[in-house]
């Protein structure tokens, strides 16, 4: 078949790969039952599991106010990903103004996690 | 299933059913909607882009045949999409696919022969210390690989446990001290991302 099927190689070149994937991405859009994202009735825009659900069992606040302390200390002295992380914190106890307001500062200090968050969840 | 686009074209039924046949001379590709795709839509193709590889081998290794495995490949990755359509449930993960693409192949025998046969290069493992410990990273393209390598550091630990792994949102936000939502909100962030470096997309 031209190549090993037990090497670790993939079997298909760069540009196989990027066509069957447009392609998919193609048959995807061109069949009216699968592209219906954003109808009406269309279930494929609700958000994941896990949206307006409550703290998670398995967040202790005590640790995380904990471990806030030393992020927010980090982050103040200009360490992005201190900021990234208080963000993420207060985003687990679910205190979501503070949560936004450390994803900008992360982001301003240059955070790519935090630059994409504030792009594609928060504007 | 009513419809579906294979590489040969359009096919008025699954391409499974045909799989193999070549289009009568004349018949036009339909168009590609030359469009900026849909958020869902672009996170669907940083699955498909960083799975691809690995759903395909599992197709050839299964089926013995590399043009039949293409319509193998495809067929399980509109089966997941179609899923999260129907559904609104999301099963875009590596290990989903590969089953996925295992059942379409086992139906496909069934349908051909009649009766369950034993997978054609089935001896032919990649998979030396079992499923469990498939090398993802090893299975990569070299492409694929180096946009991985580009993805932002929580990105990559996120689509690389959840998307590649199989490991449930909920196990990895324990395992990180994060809310569920931040894990889904990095898969989608980092999946997105994976499409536009891989397409060449300029962010």
């Amino acid at each position: 078949m031209g190549v090993d099927q037990r090497s670790g190689r993939p079997p298909l070149t760069e540009h196989e790969r990027g066509d069957r994937v447009r392609e998919i991405i193609a048959a995807v859009q061109a069949r009216p039952e699968l592209g219906r994202v954003g109808q009406v009735g269309s279930r494929a825009d609700l958000p994941c599991a896990g949206a307006a659900r409550g703290v998670e069992q398995w967040v202790n606040e005590e640790h995380v106010r904990a471990e806030l302390a030393d992020a927010e200390r980090a982050a103040l002295a200009g360490d992005c990903r201190s900021a990234r992380r208080a963000a993420e914190l207060y985003q687990a106890i679910h205190e979501f103004d503070r949560s936004t307001a450390w994803w900008r500062t992360a982001a301003e200090l240059g955070d790519e996690d935090a630059i994409d968050y504030v792009r594609y969840v928060l504007d | 299933m009513t419809g579906s686009v294979s590489r040969r074209g359009a096919w008025s039924e699954s391409p499974l059913g045909r799989a193999g046949r070549a289009l009568p001379n004349g018949t036009a590709r339909p168009p590609t909607p030359d469009v900026d795709p849909q958020p869902l839509e672009e996170e669907f193709e940083g699955f498909v882009a960083s799975t691809y590889d690995t759903v395909f081998r599992t197709a050839w290794r299964k089926s013995g045949d590399r043009d039949l495995s293409q319509d193998f490949t495809q067929e399980a990755f509109l089966r997941l999409w179609k899923h999260r359509v129907e559904t609104g449930n999301q099963v875009w993960t590596a290990p989903y696919a590969v089953q996925t693409v295992k059942n379409i192949i086992l139906d496909h025998h069934r349908r051909q022969r009649g009766t369950v046969v034993p997978m054609a290069a089935e001896h032919l493992s990649d998979h030396p210390h079992g499923e469990d410990t498939y090398d993802w990273e090893r299975s990569m393209s070299t492409a694929v690989r180096n946009a991985f390598d580009r993805l932002p550091v929580r990105q990559r630990q996120v689509v690389d446990a959840v998307v590649l792994q199989g490991i449930t949102p909920a196990e990895l936000a324990r395992t990180m001290n994060l809310d569920r939502q931040t894990v889904y909100d990095y898969k989608r962030m980092g999946l997105r991302r994976l499409a536009r470096l891989l397409s060449g997309k300029t962010e």
